[in-house]
């Protein structure tokens, strides 16, 4: 990755960078970390949110931001390696073995990283909480979709709405 | 997550999971609430499962067989992905009062289903079907087609095309005999045939039969105060229009009092009746004729075939990139195709055209020969069987305002692979890999046909034969049943043996038998109307349930 003129990271020591999360907890990351944010990119790529600025988020909270940082740090390297094509099989099983842990949360958790993951736009971690949620949901009736999800019980008109509409796709249902 | 959060979730999320879950997950999800079932409609997301581009099977109708719409093909031991057996196909329908219903019409995987007075719109991968308002004229005058298109739309219309008006022969109609009395007979008619005038909307001077329609009209609004016995004494007269005239018509050869007989053909605008599921109702729709006339009316009726003449049938209709193309003919048999262009245009009302081109074959050919027009691979297509065993492929080129029909295939069955499939099956008796669906009432029967279930019939490798000699004495009647709709294979009926006949490769694949059971194989009988089936699974005929 070409560093920015300002930047002075690519001599020894990486070049680091300053996220603000909405409560104003200050996170100093690794800039190739960070970068793996499309959202982060062009700013750090400009050269900010080094020094005594920071690149304030908010819409992330700091509970948030630290797990969504976790997850970065962890996959910069292979990212680093341009989607890692001569990792080692047992790095690709650690990272795995990683992301199996990692969405292994508290629901609430799971959200807040499905929004963070979207408005930071990481690729990687978008689709991990996504599949995270379609294996919860897979094969699953519409309630149980509900309740797993946490929704609140359908009114009567709702729940007539839904089985009208399981009508219509019968098939799927075999 | 709490509901007024989870609407908060973005929609490029919601579809990010929605795109890893299978089909059956994915239509509970539709099914949870309102948000998700928008954004799943929206992005189309269920229809790559809905529509598996695949050949499921084709429907048959017999002449003279009391159960339409049989299904030919590789049975399956799932229903799932439009794959039907047995009862399910068409027997959760009402039962019809009439003895006329059978399969009228086939596309993107809805069927028309019915009669001269009722018409149904069948899903049968979903089962869910429509009952479409009576029908706005005297139905033996049109043949009815069906224009869906689940990419574009959930919504489907009915055409119903006027034939071209046959010379007047003896036809008994029911005619009032005095308005007060409220009595009914069936009258010798040689009126001409009034909802064809009315639909038909010629530049004509005849203001005698003007008038006669609108008496016809009057009369008809007082249908619905007809006993039950006249009820039925009409529909005689509808579906045997012939059987008492026939013996008179063969003299009835004079033209001098045919009021068609030097009109123009096609008339320069037409009026079609159609349904839109949209707004559940018929309406008339007019379209203006692009391009010369053919001639007149005399010139492009044949009358050599009585109106009983059964089939196979010769009106097939494509639906191919937003245009109706009806295969049109006077009586049964006919040169020219309809196009009815810019269906979608049409949806708006704007700039509603229609042409005819002239299909590739001439009349003479066209009177002896067996023609077909299907989609296939590239397009429409157009086929036509002569001297028994000659089949021509030809295709539609349709490029900048040139429309010309391309010979594609010319092909000698004799000398085909096909008769490997008929000793295959006259010495061996064994039975295909597709089967005739046929009612399942004494379903061991069915089962000994039937050892393993089939999963996906293979178009490329399943059953290939040889070469084999005809024998001498050997002859075969061959039938077109249809095209591939996605590759370039013809289905081919010959002694009641299913074929797929592959057009580029020559290669012949054995399908299986095409008799039902308790047919009477005589020679005047055998498929009269047969549509190549693919399934539609996505739901709802435009939100419509049973």
């Amino acid at each position: 990755m070409a560093a920015p003129e300002s930047g002075d990271g690519n001599n020894g020591a990486a070049r680091m960078v300053t996220l603000i999360s909405s409560d104003n907890t200050r996170f100093e990351v690794e800039a190739a970390a960070a970068s793996l944010s499309q959202t982060l990119q062009l700013t750090i790529l400009d050269g900010g949110g080094g020094g005594g600025d920071g690149i304030p988020l908010p819409n992330v909270d700091s509970a948030t931001l630290s797990k969504v940082l976790e997850y970065c740090i962890k996959h910069a390297p292979a990212a680093a390696n341009g989607g890692a094509p001569n990792a080692t099989a047992v790095d690709r099983a650690e990272l795995e073995r990683f992301d199996n842990e990692f969405v292994n949360i508290d629901q609430s958790v799971l959200y807040s990283l499905i929004m963070a993951a979207h408005n930071l736009e990481i690729e990687g971690l978008q689709s991990l909480v996504a599949k995270k949620v379609a294996d919860m949901i897979k094969g699953k009736s519409p309630m149980e979709i509900r309740r797993t999800l946490g929704f609140p019980d359908p009114t009567p008109e709702e729940q007539a709405e839904m089985n009208a509409h399981m009508l219509e796709y019968g098939w799927a249902y075999e | 997550m709490e509901d007024d959060t989870e609407t908060a979730v973005p929609d490029d999320a919601l579809a990010g999971i929605f795109g890893r879950l299978p089909p059956h997950t994915l239509a509970a999800c539709r099914c949870v609430c309102k948000a998700w079932r928008a954004l799943i409609d929206a992005r189309g997301l269920l229809l790559p499962h809905a529509l598996p581009h695949a050949l499921r099977g084709i429907f048959i109708n017999y002449i003279d067989y009391p159960r339409p719409g049989l299904f030919f093909a590789r049975p399956s031991a799932s229903t799932r992905h439009g794959i039907i057996n047995g009862n399910d196909l068409l027997g959760y329908l009402p039962a019809s009062t009439s003895s006329d219903i059978s399969v009228l019409d086939h596309c993107n995987g809805l069927l028309l289903y019915g009669g001269a007075r009722e018409l149904y719109v069948v899903n049968p991968a979903t089962r869910q079907w429509e009952r479409l308002p009576p029908l706005p004229a005297d139905a033996s005058e049109y043949l009815a087609y069906l224009v869906f298109d689940p990419a574009v739309s959930l919504h489907y219309e009915v055409f119903l095309i006027p034939r071209v008006p046959h010379k007047k022969s003896r036809r008994f109609r029911l005619k009032k005999k005095d308005k007060k009395s409220r009595r009914w007979y069936l009258k010798d008619d040689t009126a001409p045939a009034t909802s064809f005038n009315r639909s038909w909307c010629f530049s004509t001077d005849n203001s005698a039969s003007c008038a006669e329609v609108s008496t016809e009209m009057e009369h008809s609004e007082e249908q619905a105060k007809f006993s039950p016995s006249s009820l039925q004494v009409m529909e005689e007269a509808v579906l045997y229009p012939t059987r008492q005239a026939s013996s008179s018509s063969s003299s009835w050869e004079g033209h001098f009092d045919d009021p068609y007989r030097l009109m123009e053909w096609p008339p320069p605008s037409c009026t079609v009746q159609v349904f839109s599921s949209v707004t559940k109702r018929w309406e008339q729709r007019s379209f203006v004729r692009e391009g010369e006339a053919v001639g007149t009316v005399e010139d492009v009726r044949l009358d050599s075939f009585p109106w009983m003449y059964l089939g196979p049938r010769r009106r097939y209709a494509v639906y191919w990139r937003g245009a109706l193309y009806v295969h049109c003919q006077a009586m049964h048999e006919y040169f020219c195709t309809f196009i009815i262009a810019n269906y979608f245009c049409r949806l708006s009302m704007i700039n509603p055209k229609y042409k005819v081109i002239a299909t590739p074959i001439g009349i003479e050919e066209g009177k002896s020969g067996r023609s077909y027009l299907g989609k296939s691979e590239n397009g429409v297509y157009f086929a036509t069987f002569c001297d028994y065993y000659l089949l021509r492929v030809w295709i539609l080129n349709e490029s900048c305002d040139n429309t010309k029909w391309v010979l594609m295939h010319d092909i000698d069955l004799e000398s085909s692979a096909l008769w490997a499939a008929l000793h295959l099956n006259n010495h061996r008796k064994i039975d295909g890999p597709w089967i005739l669906d046929e009612d399942n009432n004494d379903s061991d029967d069915v089962n000994n046909v039937v050892p393993t279930p089939y999963f996906e019939w293979d178009s490329d490798d399943d059953n290939v034969l040889g070469y084999e000699d005809k024998d001498e004495y050997e002859h075969a009647y061959i039938y077109l049943l249809g095209f591939h709709p996605y590759k370039e294979v013809v289905f081919l009926m010959a002694s009641y043996i299913g074929i797929a006949y592959h057009l580029n490769s020559s290669k012949v694949q054995y399908l299986g038998k095409l008799y039902p059971r308790d047919y009477d194989l005589s020679s005047v009988r055998g498929v009269h109307e047969s549509f190549p089936y693919t399934p539609c699974l996505l739901g709802g005929l435009s939100g419509i349930r049973q």
